[in-house]
């Protein structure tokens, strides 16, 4: 494979290119992020829930 | 079988990314005219085409819904309108970035491209928008499965609509590099399987709160049983009265 | 008359009896249309040339905006008054109840077409009376009334029915209200309207059929 010259020039360009990568990382990281929080706070519903169903079950 | 591809998934997903992003910014060479810019097209392009196939899926899954009723084809709905939404706005997000070192301006309204993108970002919103807006699981699954088929169907309409009205130039890169087409087709595949991966997180979310739902319901059944509210239906029915005797409430508990 | 049409026209009286009666809808249609017209005509104070440039654009965006009024109380109406549940169970293909209110909505809208179009004449000074302009009105206003009475049908069954319209309706009011435009300006222009009138015809087409075809999905309960 042939890696082709890296260009750092210093031209205009570039600050498009860089933001426009770090938006992409930016927003999928924080969907990502906010997923894995619903998903936690879902797992601690459960695991109540099941408990009180346990509880429930016990006393019957 | 399911499980297995997905953790095959999860272990491929970093990599491919990682290799993508290597090979967009050292691999492929400069363009003649855009020179640095136009790899923001690597990531854009892949983004925006990974979001329609999220709302295919919600299409196709809206029409299996009405025909089989089943939740889970509503659940998959769900999900794949919401991180296709996530990526569109990111591919838009791009495509706005790329235009304005390009064009001059971050949008031009005449562009067929990025107008169809937009509309269809704006159709899928509304869905969302539909989604929050009901309780009812069976209603929101019905009602959505509606906007689901419609929206998708509007948009080839919406893409000719503005092909008639107005002229544009979006900048298709045409004659490209063996290099920059070996860079696009990696960069297209990862994304899809980075998609594949966000969404099979979303639907596992979706399935969980499914779950708390369902046990709740079993909580209150068990704490509150029908048996006894079934009793007192039927005591107020005795109360008053009924004339027909094929409308008499039984002695037994309805299962 | 055949049974189906029947029953359309039953509805579309029933509707425009109701409507003659307290005329609510039609003038506030009719009022906020001369209101929006007068708000550009003031706000913008336009050159003619530019006028001319804009003025099937903006006369469109106050249809739709108006267009919305009407159509949120197409059926929330009917959900309202629990007269939507008569309308379920009568024993009628539900597809000429959804022709019948669209119809109706159709009707609607062609009043209040009739109060924007002298307006934004008079106001922007730029002549939208033309007999060129009549088809692309028709054509656009029928898809308006076609995606419209199913999204009102959608919404009446949601809680936030007022906001919910306008944000499922308006996307897909874009492509009808794009190529209305665009032939509205084609013929003040004299250029060939044709294919601005075709995309619209098959934009009808396709809003109507997939309505006729959806809508039964908004009635079971």
């Amino acid at each position: 494979m042939n890696i082709g010259q890296v260009h750092l020039q210093t031209q205009q360009f570039l600050p498009y290119l860089t933001v426009a990568y770090c938006l992409f990382f930016a927003v999928i990281f924080a969907y990502v992020l906010s997923l894995s929080r619903r998903q936690s706070r879902l797992d601690n519903d459960l695991a109540l829930l099941r408990r009180a169903l346990d509880e429930e079950k016990r006393r019957r | 079988m399911v499980r297995r591809l997905s953790r095959a998934l999860d272990i491929v997903v970093a990599p491919a990314m990682l290799i993508s992003l290597v090979l967009a910014f050292l691999y492929a060479p400069d363009e003649a005219t855009m020179k640095s810019v136009y790899r923001i097209f690597f990531f854009h392009v892949p983004a925006a085409a990974s979001s329609f196939v999220g709302f295919a899926i919600v299409f196709v899954c809206s029409i299996l819904y009405l025909r089989t009723r089943k939740q889970m084809y509503d659940l998959l709905a769900g999900a794949a309108a919401e991180v296709g939404v996530v990526f569109c706005a990111v591919g838009i997000g791009m495509g706005m970035l790329w235009a304005k070192p390009v064009w001059g301006t971050y949008w031009i309204p005449g562009d067929v491209h990025l107008m169809t993108t937009a509309v269809l970002f704006l159709i899928y919103v509304s869905y969302l928008m539909l989604r929050a807006s009901i309780e009812d699981d069976e209603r929101r699954a019905r009602l959505a499965s509606v906007i689901g088929i419609f929206g998708f169907a509007g948009v080839p309409i919406v893409y000719f609509s503005i092909r008639v009205v107005q002229i544009g130039n979006h900048p298709v890169l045409l004659g490209l590099e063996p290099r920059m087409q070996l860079t696009f087709m990696v960069c297209m595949t990862s994304m899809l399987l980075f998609f594949t991966f966000i969404l099979v997180r979303r639907v596992r979310l979706e399935l969980a709160r499914a779950e708390v739902a369902r046990m709740r319901r079993d909580l209150l059944e068990l704490a509150y049983p029908r048996e006894a509210t079934a009793r007192v239906v039927a005591g107020a029915a005795v109360e008053t009265q009924w004339n027909a005797p094929d409308l008499a409430p039984t002695s037994e508990v309805p299962s | 008359m055949t049974e189906y049409a029947r029953i359309v026209a039953t509805i579309v009286l029933k509707d425009v009896r109701l409507e003659a009666r307290t005329r609510q809808t039609l003038i506030a249609s009719t009022i906020f249309t001369l209101l929006v017209a007068i708000i550009f005509a003031f706000a913008l104070d336009l050159a003619p040339a530019t006028a001319r440039a804009v003025a099937p654009g903006l006369l469109w965006a106050t249809l739709a905006f108006a267009g919305i009024l009407g159509l949120g109380r197409s059926f929330a109406q009917e959900s309202d008054h629990g007269t939507l549940d008569g309308l379920r169970l009568a024993p009628v293909d539900p597809s000429a109840l959804y022709v019948g209110k669209m119809c109706g909505n159709f009707l609607l809208m062609l009043l209040t077409l009739a109060v924007a179009l002298p307006a934004f004449t008079i106001l922007l000074g730029v002549d939208l009376l033309s007999p060129g302009v009549f088809p692309a009105a028709l054509l656009g206003l029928l898809g308006f009334a076609a995606a419209g009475t199913l999204f009102s049908a959608l919404s009446a069954a949601a809680r936030t029915r007022d906001v919910l319209l306008p944000i499922l309706f308006l996307p897909l009011a874009i492509p009808v209200i794009l190529t209305a435009t665009g032939a509205t300006r084609f013929t003040l222009s004299s250029v060939s309207t044709a294919n601005a009138l075709g995309v619209l015809l098959a934009c009808d087409a396709l809003y109507v059929t997939a309505a006729v075809l959806l809508f039964i999905y908004t009635l079971e309960e």
